[in-house]
């Protein structure tokens, strides 16, 4: 019921609409993100009092992760992913609109993400020299 | 960009509204959603001030009564909705300038702009309802924060043409509070013995009929005094008549303890409603981040997606179907 599909932005060939909110709030992802060493990386991010698996489940993260893939799907959040550190080939398939480049771009790169969160923080220090 | 600018869209949820009157500094009143119009909603919430109307604007709609265009403009604050978003706020407000109750104070805010305005013709009480500082940022407070700045340019998606009115009583008569319309609509005359709430039903049922049978989706909030605040009273009541009697029994122990369930339950829910706020208005960017970074990493990102991919597909095929 919500909205009639002509209002929508015309997809990228390829591209789906994807909600993701309702693919984030799975149990599969609810589990992963429960586990020990996760909940750790993910807790500085979470609203005050709030845990991994409310968070995951609560409609105004539904809301948040719903217009972040949207504005994926706009090929607007390659200058976004790159400012959160994300590697060249994350933004760049994120220029193009289309989230399933997305997420093999982050699963591609993310084989070698030892070598990429040392680069972050390769960049972090130098920002921090610069400064 | 001119300082009428800027309002956020916001949900229409009790909890949302009752912060949005709080923070806008009036007390004693709150917001609770009805699901239905029966009588028997209304047991544990009177008394009823108002009630607020909303639905998926489709198109202009003719009154459903004559339109006030005598003196009585002179005391019934009603304001020309300028800016769409802020039909929200503009359609609270109204009834809280309008509300003689006791249990309501306006506070200082709101006092003003009734004293400031109440000598503007409608349009112009839209303008200075809207241009108010303190209103913009109470109403922008209680929206969901945006993820990162989006271009304005962007399309508005359908949903953003939701459009809130009023129904009050206000010395005699109820009232339809509309924006959009040229004046306050009169619905008549409420008896001295009658509840408002039996004439403004047929009315709300009339409206719920047409929007239900065009699958226009809608919601009906009451505006109500505030619960702990009336449950607080009964019970303080309850406690000096015990206290005067001397004794205690069985019946009125059981009122007490009805009572003081109840304060509990309107507290949990106010905590509730905080909560709510506090994730409506936090920044979920790097949490989304980190989390499609844990879930590449352990590959599980492609298999969700092909999932959702298969979901949508399904309901595509419903769809044709209908």
């Amino acid at each position: 019921p919500e909205g009639n599909g002509a209002s929508r932005t015309a997809p990228v060939a390829g591209a789906v609409n994807v909600d993701l909110g309702s693919v984030l709030s799975a149990s599969d992802v609810v589990s992963t993100a429960s586990a020990p060493e996760n909940a750790v990386r993910l807790a500085p991010h979470l609203p005050a009092q709030d845990d991994v698996r409310t968070t995951l489940l609560s409609p105004q993260f539904a809301q948040a992760a719903n217009q972040f893939s949207s504005a994926v799907g706009s090929g607007q959040m390659g200058p976004v992913m790159s400012q959160f550190g994300l590697p060249s080939e994350v933004s760049s398939a994120a220029n193009t609109g289309n989230i399933e480049a997305v997420f093999k771009a982050l699963e591609d790169t993310s084989s070698s993400s030892g070598t990429t969160t040392k680069e972050d923080d390769k960049k972090k220090d130098k920002s921090k020299d610069d400064q | 960009m001119d300082s009428a600018g800027d309002w956020c869209l916001l949900e229409s949820d009790p909890g949302v509204f009752t912060q949005l009157i709080h923070k806008f500094g009036a007390k004693g009143v709150q917001v609770e959603e009805l699901w239905t119009i029966e009588d028997s909603m209304f047991e544990n919430l009177r008394p009823v001030h108002g009630l607020i109307f909303l639905f998926k604007y489709v198109n202009y709609e003719e009154p459903a009564g004559p339109i006030v265009s005598d003196d009585r403009l002179d005391k019934i604050f009603f304001a020309k909705q300028v800016i769409n978003n802020a039909c929200a706020t503009q359609a609270v407000i109204s009834l809280l300038l309008n509300c003689k109750h006791p249990d309501l104070e306006l506070g200082p805010e709101l006092t003003k702009l009734k004293e400031f305005s109440m000598t503007f013709d409608s349009r112009m009480r839209g303008l200075s309802l809207s241009n108010s500082q303190t209103i913009r940022s109470a109403h922008n407070s209680m929206a969901q924060q945006p993820l990162f700045e989006v271009d304005p340019k962007m399309p508005a998606k359908d949903e953003d043409a939701y459009h809130f009115i009023g129904y009050m009583p206000i010395d005699g008569r109820l009232y339809e509070l509309d924006g959009l319309q040229e004046g306050p609509i009169d619905h008549g005359a409420v008896a001295p013995e009658q509840d408002w709430l039996d004439v403004v039903r047929p009315i709300i049922m009339r409206r719920i009929n047409v929007y239900t049978e065009g699958e226009i989706h809608f919601n009906l909030m009451a505006l109500v005094s505030d619960r702990k605040m009336i449950y607080q009273r009964q019970l303080d009541t309850l406690l000096n008549e015990t206290q005067l009697l001397g004794m205690e029994t069985d019946a009125l122990d059981t009122e007490i303890a009805r009572l003081r369930m109840l304060i509990d339950y309107e507290e949990i829910k106010m905590a509730k409603y905080k909560q709510e706020l506090v994730r409506r208005r936090h920044n979920y960017m790097p949490f989304i981040i980190n989390l499609l970074q844990i879930l590449a990493k352990e590959k599980k990102l492609m298999p969700l997606l092909e999932k959702a991919k298969e979901r949508a597909t399904k309901r595509s095929h419903k769809k044709m179907k209908v």
